[in-house]
């Protein structure tokens, strides 16, 4: 195709509205606010001095917020694995004539609908250490499996992951749904026709096409579990100790505790740019799996 | 395809299987539900039980208190609209974007995804500065179009990733029968992003429908209150009224529970099917 | 989508907008701000206390009130930003000494706040309160009620196992150590997050530090004294572990939620509480408040020693207010002895203006003494310069719980914090 070609069928102007408001709403406030991370503002209306670098400095040298980024990287991955696999497997399997797709389709996407807050208020009951889980785990005979899940240093984190998976996964199954809608039907017929089984054709046929699904199911857990907020916020506040203290709590906390809103403004900027890393890398690696149509 | 007998058993298998697993996977929804049915004396005593009996007095209790129904309204309003602007501005931007391999529009497209890495909070005061300074807080305008916004990375980024995997033939058809731009992407395009707009539908309309900051910020206290500013009032410093939160929850999640079921099956059903209808 | 449900769609959509169409402009008078009617942005506690109260001035006074709440985290964090942005309500809820960013002493040195030294009921607090409420001698905040920590005990667990509330450290113990016999969990304690962990600090140092010497936090305040230096701090946080044992296990996992429901439900004997959580306990159970007790927490052996631990909950004037006059006089109207009283009651806290003594408060009865003979003390949070301090207590506390460190080590990091000052 060429240039011109391409410019009359796809013009630009289809981009300017939304890239009115974007602006309006994104790019401006962002630089506006993050301004505010060279500085020193406590959220007075007096002003700040600039600082320059001094809160980036801080950060590297603050134990607290160093625990928090290492938490946060663990956190984003695991979700990351465990979400994206579960999820696939949910929708291949409900991708198939099951009678009760629809239903069952609802009820793994109903935790997703609920708000964070919610669902952190909720776990943070279900987990409690006399809790449902635990109780459960004993009628099952699997007592040995009960845990202090929120109480314990060690634990905490998991537990955590596993509560966020469990409130996403319908995304993520939601996303590969539309990928598998995506994939005709011929394709794996005739691979079936050839022979070729199951798994064979899971691998041969079922994943290779859905490789621009998997990108963008990867980048959005990845993205959102390296921010995530409220379901920590909520469940743990942190802890036990700061087992769970993750860099958009400390990020919260620095503001809205501390009201040091210049270092918040830079925990913020870091964020991004772990997040910016993180999505580069993994876009780097996913693309090139994609099959191109 | 007519199935096989073992087929029809292994399907049979695999969807009881299916069941178990969703049957775990719901179980905390069934106990948000349950104590929305209890009295609180109840609801500290055995929540796990069934309810000895189905009491509604917290949904009342709940929809009376918090005001739900004009809450809902307004949810339901600033959802319907954003979700729209959405979907129409994200489709057109991100279509261009996939489909023009120029340093310009990767460029571009950097910028929206760098949207879904920016914490919120950054921009909140200065966001917040401009609405007051455009004379809009307290009116769903300023709702929407900060939500727009504020999801407008994500519906870029959906629309786009899909779009790459669309054939381009059919728009190939398109132009050769000598329509312009604009109606090759209404007729040909759009209808075959059909998936992809269900999975934005729903997914930034749960975004737009639970966030619960910006609402408050915006028009917290005003007519134009959304809902979970509303439900969220049964919450206390160190304690929560839980039977009436969870049922102001459930009041407030059925809207969209009850779209997602109508969405998957009108809107999931794959752009085959799709470029026929 | 087919035509006909696009028509039925936008059909649908036209109806609600004109239904609702004055929702996207903001018309004049609605802005907030303007005469005549008051803008209030409360704590949802706040919101239910107020709730009788603002239109009974709203009538009086033929003021309009546009009342907005939200939970207090959630508050901070918006009123903050309103502030910065200038849109801040005429009466908003602050929270008391310099515990956060919005605190009555962080915006009152900011100028954010109308001094309201002048009113008549700035005569009636106590003058911790007044410490609380001021900078510089002058009163920025309204004490609408104010909380105390108390120990909500299920009088039905105490009576079988033979127990009285204890007035003393030691029949305190005695009494744990019976009630583990009689087989129940002495104390409830659910500790995630650390909220309900920090109250057993601020009602052991109330006794232990803050009552035999009234100038510590002043000393504390000019670095004359530490955390990590001064004896009755270590003795505060041994005597904290020292009840461990008898406290739920793994409490660091358990909600608060939850530990208040196994008091309720008899499983517990004790937690330790804000008043505020207790109408929670009293739903709890089939016999509502009757089958509830309180006491303050003794931690001495002297019953004499013991103090109450009490945070005032303020209301704060905008500076820049256009209804000066409407908002002195509904501060002046809440200031009334009925309606200090109406509020008390219904939110089942302490009056804070020493203008009733005869409001009906059954459930606080047994600690109403220790208001009137004025032997309270600020939750400590509250004395500190800043919310750091509280915030490394909520996280390392519950590490001094799990013994991952120990009792010098999250001194010296509260030192650490405190010594930071106010921001």
């Amino acid at each position: 195709m060429t240039l011109g070609r391409s410019r009359q069928r796809f013009p630009y102007w289809f981009l300017v509205p939304a890239l009115v408001v974007y602006g309006v709403v994104v790019i401006y406030p962002t630089i506006a606010g993050g301004v505010y991370a060279f500085t020193d503002w406590t959220g007075s209306r007096d002003g700040a001095n600039v600082t320059g670098l001094a809160n980036f400095g801080a950060i590297l040298e603050d134990p607290d917020a160093m625990a928090a980024l290492r938490n946060t990287v663990v956190l984003a991955v695991a979700v990351t694995i465990v979400q994206t696999v579960l999820g696939l497997g949910l929708a291949i399997t409900l991708h198939t004539r099951l009678a009760t797709r629809n239903v069952l389709r609802t009820l793994f996407f109903l935790p997703a609908v609920l708000p964070p807050v919610i669902i952190g208020f909720l776990w943070q009951y279900l987990l409690t250490p006399s809790g449902p889980v635990n109780e459960v785990l004993g009628n099952l005979g699997l007592g040995g499996l009960a845990q202090n899940w929120l109480g314990d240093s060690s634990v905490a984190l998991w537990s955590v992951v596993g509560v966020i998976v469990w409130q996403n996964v319908g995304l993520t199954m939601i996303i590969y749904l539309a990928g598998l809608e995506g994939i005709p039907v011929e394709l794996n017929e005739a691979a079936a026709i050839d022979g070729a089984g199951w798994w064979r054709r899971l691998r041969g046929v079922t994943l290779p096409l859905l490789m621009p699904a998997t990108t963008i199911v990867v980048s959005l857990t990845l993205i959102s579990s390296l921010k995530v907020f409220d379901q920590v916020f909520v469940m743990t506040g942190g802890g036990p100790g700061y087992a769970t203290e993750t860099l958009s709590l400390t990020m919260y906390k620095e503001a809205f505790v501390s009201g040091q809103f210049g270092y918040s403004a830079a925990v913020a900027l870091v964020l991004t740019m772990l997040v910016a890393a993180f999505a580069l890398v993994q876009l780097g690696a996913t693309r090139r799996f994609e099959v191109r149509t | 395809m007519r199935a096989s007998k073992p087929r029809l058993l292994r399907l049979g298998a695999g969807e009881l299987v299916m069941v178990l697993v969703a049957l775990a996977f719901a179980f905390p929804a069934y106990v948000f539900l349950n104590v929305s049915l209890k009295d609180p004396q109840e609801a500290s005593a055995s929540p796990l039980a069934l309810p000895s009996s189905v009491s509604l007095d917290n949904y009342v209790e709940a929809w009376r208190r918090a005001e739900l129904g004009g809450a809902m309204m307004s949810s339901v309003v600033v959802a319907v609209i954003s979700v729209a602007l959405l979907v129409l501005l994200g489709s057109f931007a991100a279509y261009v974007l996939a489909r023009r391999a120029t340093r310009l529009s990767f460029g571009l497209f950097v910028l929206f995804l760098l949207g879904l890495m920016i914490p919120t909070q950054l921009g909140m005061v200065p966001l917040y500065q401009l609405m007051h300074d455009a004379g809009m807080l307290r009116t769903w305008t300023s709702l929407i179009i900060a939500q727009v916004g504020q999801q407008l990375p994500l519906t870029v980024f959906l629309y786009a990733g899909l779009t790459r995997a669309l054939p381009r033939e059919y728009e190939e058809a398109a132009y050769v029968d000598g329509a312009g731009p604009l109606t090759a992407f209404r007729r040909v395009v759009f209808p075959m992003l059909r998936p992809i707009t269900g999975t934005v539908i729903v997914l930034s309309g749960i975004n737009i429908w639970n966030e619960f900051l910006l609402p408050l910020l915006y028009t917290g206290g005003s007519a134009q209150q959304t809902l979970p500013a509303a439900v969220y009032s049964f919450r206390g410093e160190y304690t929560t009224e839980w039977g009436l939160l969870f049922a102001g929850m459930m009041i407030s999640i059925l809207p969209v529970l009850v779209g997602y079921f109508l969405l998957q099956k009108r809107m999931m059903r794959g752009f085959a099917s799709g470029l026929k209808g | 989508m087919s035509p006909s449900t696009k028509r039925t769609l936008a059909v649908a959509l036209a109806t609600v907008l004109t239904a609702a169409g004055c929702g996207f402009v903001n018309s004049d008078d609605e802005d907030a701000g303007a005469s005549g009617k008051v803008s209030a942005f409360v704590s949802t506690e706040q919101q239910l206390g107020l709730s009788s109260l603002h239109p009974k001035f709203e009538q009086s006074a033929g003021v309009t009130f546009d009342l907005t709440a939200a939970p207090t985290a959630d508050l901070n964090e918006q009123l903050r930003v309103q502030l910065t942005s200038g849109t801040a309500a005429d009466i908003f809820r602050v929270s008391p000494g310099l515990s956060s960013p919005v605190a009555v002493g962080v915006l009152g040195g900011q100028g954010e706040l109308a001094d309201l030294s002048t009113a008549d009921w700035t005569k009636s607090m106590s003058a911790d309160m007044r410490g609380l409420a001021s900078v510089d001698d002058k009163v920025y905040g309204f004490p609408v009620g104010q909380n105390a920590i108390v120990m909500a005990y299920n009088k039905k667990v105490f009576a079988e196992a033979g127990v009285e509330p204890p007035r003393t450290w030691s029949e305190l113990l005695t009494a744990c150590d019976r009630l583990r016999a009689a087989g129940v969990v002495p104390i409830s304690a659910g500790f995630t997050g650390g909220v309900y962990l920090q109250f057993w600090v601020y009602a052991l140092a109330a006794s232990l530090v803050y009552g035999p010497e009234a100038d510590l936090n002043d000393r504390m305040l000019a670095g004359e004294v530490d955390f990590a230096d001064h004896a009755a701090w270590t003795t505060t946080f041994e005597k904290f572990l020292a009840l461990r044992e008898y406290m739920t296990p793994q409490a660091n996992g358990v909600s608060s939620d939850q530990s208040t429901a196994d008091v309720a439900q008899g499983r517990a004997a004790m937690q330790l509480m804000v008043s505020s959580g207790l109408p929670a306990l009293f739903d709890g159970s089939e016999g509502g408040a009757a089958d509830f007790g309180v006491f303050a927490l003794p931690a001495t052996d002297d019953a004499t020693e013991t103090r109450l631990p009490v945070a005032p909950d303020f209301l704060a004037v905008n500076k820049n207010t256009n209804n000066l006059d409407q908002v002195n006089e509904f501060l002046d109207f809440l200031a009334e002895p009925a309606n200090v009283k109406s509020y008390v009651e219904t939110l089942g806290m302490l009056p804070a203006l020493d203008v009733v003594d005869d409001a009906k408060l059954d459930s606080l009865e047994p600690v109403l003494s220790y208001v009137k003979d004025k032997r309270t003390t600020p939750f400590a949070n509250y004395l500190w310069p800043n919310g750091d301090t509280q915030q490394r207590l909520l996280q390392s506390g519950q590490q001094l719980l799990a013994d991952e460190i120990g009792i010098p080590d999250l001194l010296g990091q509260l030192d650490a914090e405190f010594d930071k000052g106010t921001p």
